[in-house]
């Protein structure tokens, strides 16, 4: 039995024009309506993969487009029904299962020592010292260079680190819930600016801040939070993107927002010389809330991951020599390509050729919807690229475009508090060729120098590409080569 | 009233974006009919006496200096026009005013998002792209009209079946027309409403039947195309097929009209098959095709598509009145148009034999050939080209677009003293040439005065498809052909038939000379 | 930026642009202009480099690395190796991304004089070489030398790919028609258009045509170096990459025609034979 064809077509036409412009005009000169697209052809142009994409496209009448249309709607919603709750400060070794041998978490997809930037050599460096795997860096280097410290990408164990992103097993790191699934994540302190490890410093200083991490700021966190309770992070990002915020470069309103809810329990339940110091601590640091805020993002999309189908994008990273992607539907698999320089404003005496490529799991905040998908809610960003706020609010409304739901819980006041941009799905990007925005801190390329400038960088595409094309493999659409 | 005025600004770099953009803020200005900003090179200084603008480069400036030409309605907005181009100028690049929160969709999902309830897809970009913007439209529900070529048969037969499977329609690929619901897609002719509906696998044929029926007083309900290979045996006449129940099923339609070439035999049985059991009356137009198959399952057969046209307005009118042709055979001659020819025909050559057709739609170029094959056998050395086959169009636009290409091929055919007569098509209506006659008339003329000068006639005979709503018009389009020495005919199969009969009037006359058996 | 003491033009552009006939690449900001330098200022050699003395700068030419502007082999094919698909590609990514109201977009105003008449001029140069009407098309070429918008005249960016895309199928009518433009274009045109025609007679090429000419061979597919070739090239000037591009396409199509054209009359001999 033969369904009738032409469905709808008899009550009158109502058409979209793909390509000449020209056939809209007797379409409407009919009265009847037109929407003419400003074509071009997806997937830069390549045929095979546009056709791939097409096959790929949500339908729930075949097999393929319901099964991506189901997984990701499931995606989604584990995403946006996350509840990141920081439960808890220990040391890594104690959470982290893959510290208790001798190893270092980076960040980043997976790269092996000498193939590793300045920076992220820098810290791993500082690493061995701070645990007493070496006492000078000449050791720690011939320690590293022996191949006797093993690495692996902090993503893959549930971490996350801004920058280096260089988690050892002494290291504090917060312990985030996701109060709706159950699993957690983890990430390293925040050591504000200047001289730091995420930017390859090792020096005495940078020394002497993570021993007392370990001694005092980490023990302290966990007395507060085990006396006073957990504490919800997504109510804190949520205020902060009305205060001027975006979750990944300014920080300020969420940190202080953090500072005042611990802030009562510190004083009573910490000795009063320890709750000063932190107290002076979290007062200079503005960017205290960074980690926080990538914990729980973190948190939110792991429960995405694994979704067999899915093309919503589950993670984001850089290791400052390339670039790498997770697609929920393939798990834990990496899709990389070389990640380039930002875009971005210097500090004075400092330019791109000073700069290291793109670095740090920090672009988990993009792949959850915060950052420069909330562009938005904090104008000031785009100060780095010489943008006005009206391409704050561009930079937002072009995610719109590539991602499949709008997170109601970081409502964004310029938008009439729309909510954020979430989910990205691969397929959207490279159909369309938006990239990621990613907001981000640049790096010297010289371990230690610190941070250089602040800017604006774009996702490859040629990673969602080849995720794309992974999916479609798995999907038996073949794509030629 | 209208004054050109203008300003040379001596050794002025600018570049072309920048140039563009001030010339559309000058034009922009009250009173300013037209801003042209150049350097001053010899050509452009030619395109500009061209567009009647020569009055504005005084004082005889150099290739390296940059000209602003402007038309305005009085000499006050010219001066402050020019002002503001020299403030412009020197401001450097004037503020576009770039609307940057227009968003314009790009993408299919986002087209939908501006038109939820959208039902038919328009898919014309290059072909390599075609598919995959068919295959997303088919899987959101949406019916589509392939204008595309260069969709693998592989690819059509996927579309195909996906569109099967879902209840919807491809129309296409290569799809050129279609009517539905009497909004136009691609290149269509203006027509009236009316209870005749099409399915044709030909563009031009579709356009010829459907102006026809208007020209005869009828209406269209709607006109399907389904893409020159869908009665291939590969495709099996998916398309046609769905077409046909549409018709079948749509109260607006009371008669149906199929044009195709014959189609493989398992479609042809396929789809006589569906018309069998049609309760409104069907005309076939299997061009070249067989008449009894047609016959056989109670459809009207009709050679042309004159014939198809003339044959469903009277059904339409009376579903039993069984229309006859006129002379006998729909591809005979009546005694006006054979006097006509024989007047045409006095005075040519008896080296004169061949009839050159220059065609620039495919199933009208198909339609003359049948119509001389009948009237002629087929024992000739006639020549129809179809100027808009791949063959000619490499690197080109269609001779529906283009006149350009086709007027060398008649410049050329009048050189050609074997030619007895030119045969001509012109295909009005959407998408076509703004003005197709007035770009052909010179060439036209051209061709009558060349074959003049060798000592002979040429006749030149054409036929317009389109009607009185079409944006070109078809009295005026018949008219400045006819002016420029060419002879109307009211549809192709008559154009044709003309042309057959100047042949055969000059073939009798001479044919002791050649000696020709019989 | 033209005219040392000998008269010729010199380019000078920052690195990224690529390599350019008469060129000189400099690190510098990205918009040369927030220096100082302007189109037509005077520049002057000098010992190991050179200098512009309107705004007192000198460029230093001594870790300058030399670079040639003639095709480089995997530019040049044989006419049968032209995929037409390859050049429909090319131009509608081209067209998606060029400027509207540029050649290169095939959107323009039907009254805009200037790109009408070099569309027109383009389509008959195809005729003319893909049936080896030399005569005609030198006419039409040096016709159109300074038609059109910009300090370089649109027609005259297309007249240089028109003659690098016949330069790589080896067109035996390229060499007459590059001597009659060279020889034209001095009293036709800019001069900063009249070099650069000059430069294009003699086989001389930006980087980016030459990029675009060896990708239209790359397989089509994934890493197709095609797309981000014709994005480079819309890039340099405001519309010359574009109108430089129309040029290269129609030398293409002419290579496809002339293919056929082949396959034609070979398949007619066969069946002659």
């Amino acid at each position: 039995m033969r369904q009738n064809a032409g469905r709808g077509l008899m009550d009158g036409v109502r058409a979209i024009n793909i390509g000449l412009a020209g056939f809209a005009d007797p379409i409407g000169a009919a009265g009847a309506p037109v929407v003419s697209l400003d074509w071009r052809p997806p997937a830069s142009g390549d045929r095979d993969l546009g056709l791939a994409l097409a096959l790929l496209a949500d339908d729930h009448a075949d097999a393929i487009g319901d099964r991506i249309a189901t997984a990701n709607a499931n995606a989604v919603e584990r995403i946006l029904g996350s509840q990141a709750s920081l439960v808890d400060v220990r040391p890594a070794a104690e959470v982290i299962d893959i510290l208790s041998t001798r190893t270092l978490l980076h960040s980043g997809p997976p790269i092996a020592w000498p193939s590793m930037c300045g920076p992220v050599q820098g810290a791993a460096i500082g690493a061995c010292l701070f645990e007493g795997w070496a006492a000078t860096a000449n050791e720690a280097r011939a320690l590293l260079d022996a191949g006797s410290v093993g690495f692996a990408p902090s993503h893959d164990h549930g971490a996350v680190g801004p920058m280096a992103g260089v988690v050892s097993p002494s290291m504090p790191v917060v312990v985030v819930e996701n109060l709706a699934a159950g699993n957690r994540s983890y990430a390293t302190l925040n050591e504000g600016l200047g001289k730091v490890l995420r930017f390859g410093a090792y020096d005495a200083a940078v020394l002497e801040r993570l021993r007392w991490f370990a001694s005092t700021l980490g023990p302290g966190l966990s007395t507060v939070l085990r006396t006073g309770g957990a504490i919800d992070l997504k109510a804190i990002t949520a205020q902060a993107l009305q205060m001027g915020d975006e979750g990944h470069n300014r920080n300020v309103a969420a940190t202080s927002l953090f500072t005042r809810l611990i802030a009562p329990t510190l004083a009573t339940a910490l000795p009063p010389a320890m709750a000063g110091e932190i107290l002076a601590f979290l007062r200079g640091n503005d960017h205290f809330f960074l980690n926080l805020s990538m914990a729980a993002c973190k948190a939110g999309l792991d429960a995405a991951s694994g979704i067999d189908g899915s093309t919503v994008v589950t993670a984001m990273s850089r290791n400052g020599v390339d670039f790498g992607i997770r697609v929920s539907g393939t798990g834990p698999t990496w899709y990389t390509s070389p990640v380039g320089v930002p875009d971005g404003l210097y500090f004075p005496g400092y330019g791109p050729d000073d700069a290291n490529p793109d670095l740090g799991d920090s672009a988990i905040t993009e792949t959850f919807g915060i950052g420069g998908f909330a562009m938005a809610a904090a104008p000031a960003i785009v100060r780095f690229v010489g943008g006005t706020p009206s391409d704050a609010i561009a930079f937002t409304r072009s995610m719109e475009r590539i991602t499949l739901a709008r997170n109601s819980a970081y409502g964004l006041p310029s938008l009439g508090f729309a909510g954020t941009p979430t989910g990205i799905d691969a397929r959207l990007v490279v159909e369309t060729g938006i990239a990621p925005v990613i907001n981000t801190g640049i790096a010297h390329r010289e371990a230690g120098v610190g941070q250089i400038g602040a800017g604006i960088a774009r996702a490859p595409l040629a990673c969602f590409e080849d995720a794309i094309r992974a999916m479609a493999e798995r999907f038996g659409v073949r794509v030629a080569a | 009233m209208t004054v050109v005025r203008g300003s040379v600004h001596r050794n002025s770099y600018r570049d072309s974006v920048e140039l563009m953009a001030i010339a559309a803020q000058l034009e922009g200005l009250d009173g300013v009919r037209r801003a042209g900003l150049v350097m001053a090179t010899p050509a452009n200084l030619a395109v500009l006496a061209e567009a009647g603008l020569a009055d504005a480069a005084t004082g005889d400036p150099r290739p390296n200096d940059l000209v602003v030409a402007l038309a305005a309605d009085d000499d006050a907005t010219a001066t402050v026009a020019l002002e503001r181009a020299a403030s412009l100028l020197a401001a450097g690049t004037g503020d576009a005013g770039s609307p940057a929160d227009v968003q314009v969709a790009q993408t299919l999902g986002e087209g939908l998002a501006e038109l939820p309830d959208a039902n038919l897809v328009l898919v014309s970009t290059p072909g390599g792209y075609a598919t995959a913007e068919a295959i997303r439209a088919l899987k959101r529900g949406l019916n589509v009209f392939l204008f595309s070529d260069n969709v693998s048969v592989e690819d059509e037969v996927r579309l195909k079946s996906m569109a099967q499977r879902r209840g919807l329609l491809v129309m296409g690929p290569d799809c050129g027309t279609a009517i539905v619901g009497g909004v136009p897609l691609g290149f269509a002719n203006a027509v009236r409403r009316g209870p005749i509906g099409l399915v044709g696998a030909s563009g031009t044929g579709i356009q010829q039947v459907s102006s026809l029926i208007h020209g005869a007083g009828g209406g269209v309900s709607h006109a399907f195309g389904t893409g020159g290979r869908d009665l291939d045996e590969r495709v099996g006449g998916t398309t046609m097929a769905a077409a046909i129940d549409l018709l079948l099923a749509d109260a607006a339609t009371s008669v149906i009209v199929l044009i195709s070439k014959p189609p493989a035999a398992t479609v042809a049985a396929r789809i006589l098959a569906a018309i069998s059991r049609s309760p409104k009356p069907v005309v076939v137009n299997f061009l070249g095709g067989d008449a009894a198959d047609v016959d056989a399952v109670g459809a009207h057969p009709a050679p042309t598509f004159e014939a198809a046209a003339r044959i469903a307005v009277a059904l339409s009118r009376d579903p039993s009145s069984a229309l006859e042709p006129p002379n006998g055979a729909w591809t005979s001659p009546d005694e006006a148009l054979l006097a006509r020819a024989a007047d045409a025909a006095t005075g040519l050559a008896s080296t004169q034999r061949k009839i050159q057709g220059l065609y620039s739609g495919g199933s009208l170029a198909g339609e003359a050939k049948v119509v001389l094959r009948a009237m002629l056998g087929g024992e000739r050395h006639d020549r129809i080209l179809d100027l808009g086959d791949d063959e000619f169009t490499v690197g080109r636009p269609h001779p529906m677009i283009d006149p350009r290409l086709r007027n060398e091929h008649i410049v050329e055919a009048a050189s050609d003293p074997t030619v007895v007569a030119l045969l001509l098509d012109v295909v009005l209506g959407y998408g076509s040439h703004p003005d197709p006659a007035s770009a052909m008339a010179p060439a036209i003329e051209a061709a009558i005065a060349t074959a003049a000068s060798a000592g002979r006639r040429l006749p030149i005979v054409a036929s317009v498809c389109g009607t009185d709503l079409d944006p070109q018009g078809l009295a005026r389009q018949e008219g400045i052909l006819a002016a420029s020495g060419a002879i109307l005919e009211s549809s192709n199969a008559r154009a044709a038939m003309f042309a057959a009969s100047i042949a055969g009037v000059v073939s009798d006359a001479h044919t002791p000379l050649v000696g020709a058996a019989d | 930026m033209r005219r040392t003491v000998d008269d010729r033009l010199v380019v000078v552009a920052i690195d990224e642009v690529g390599g350019l006939p008469g060129g000189i690449l400099v690190r510098g900001p990205s918009d040369l202009r927030t220096i100082g330098l302007a189109p037509g200022m005077t520049m002057a050699p000098t010992v190991g480099g050179w200098a512009v003395p309107a705004v007192g700068l000198s460029i230093d030419g001594g870790s300058a690395v030399p670079w040639s502007p003639m095709l480089p082999a995997a530019a040049r094919r044989a006419v049968t190796a032209w995929d037409p698909r390859r050049t429909a590609e090319a131009r509608s990514v081209a067209a998606g991304l060029a400027h509207v109201g540029s050649l290169a977009s095939g959107r323009w105003a039907t009254d805009d004089p200037w790109s009408t008449t070099i569309a027109a001029i383009v389509r008959r140069l195809v005729i003319d070489l893909t049936y080896d009407a030399g005569g005609a098309a030198t006419r039409d070429a040096v016709g159109m030398i300074g038609m059109g918008r910009g300090l370089t005249p649109a027609a005259d960016d297309v007249l240089v790919g028109l003659l690098a895309g016949l330069d790589a199928l080896d067109h035996p009518q390229r060499a007459k028609i590059a001597a009659a433009v060279t020889a034209a274009a001095p009293t036709r045109t800019t001069s900063v258009a009249a070099a650069t025609i000059a430069h294009a007679a003699r086989g001389a090429y930006s980087e980016w045509l030459h990029d675009v000419l060896v990708a239209s061979g790359a397989p089509h597919g994934a890493g197709d170096p095609l797309p981000a070739a014709i994005a480079r090239a819309l890039s340099f000037g405001a519309t010359s990459g574009g109108d430089t591009l129309v040029g290269l396409f129609a030398a293409m199509d002419v290579a496809a025609a002339r293919a056929e054209r082949g396959a034609r009359a070979a398949r007619g001999a066969r069946v002659a034979a």
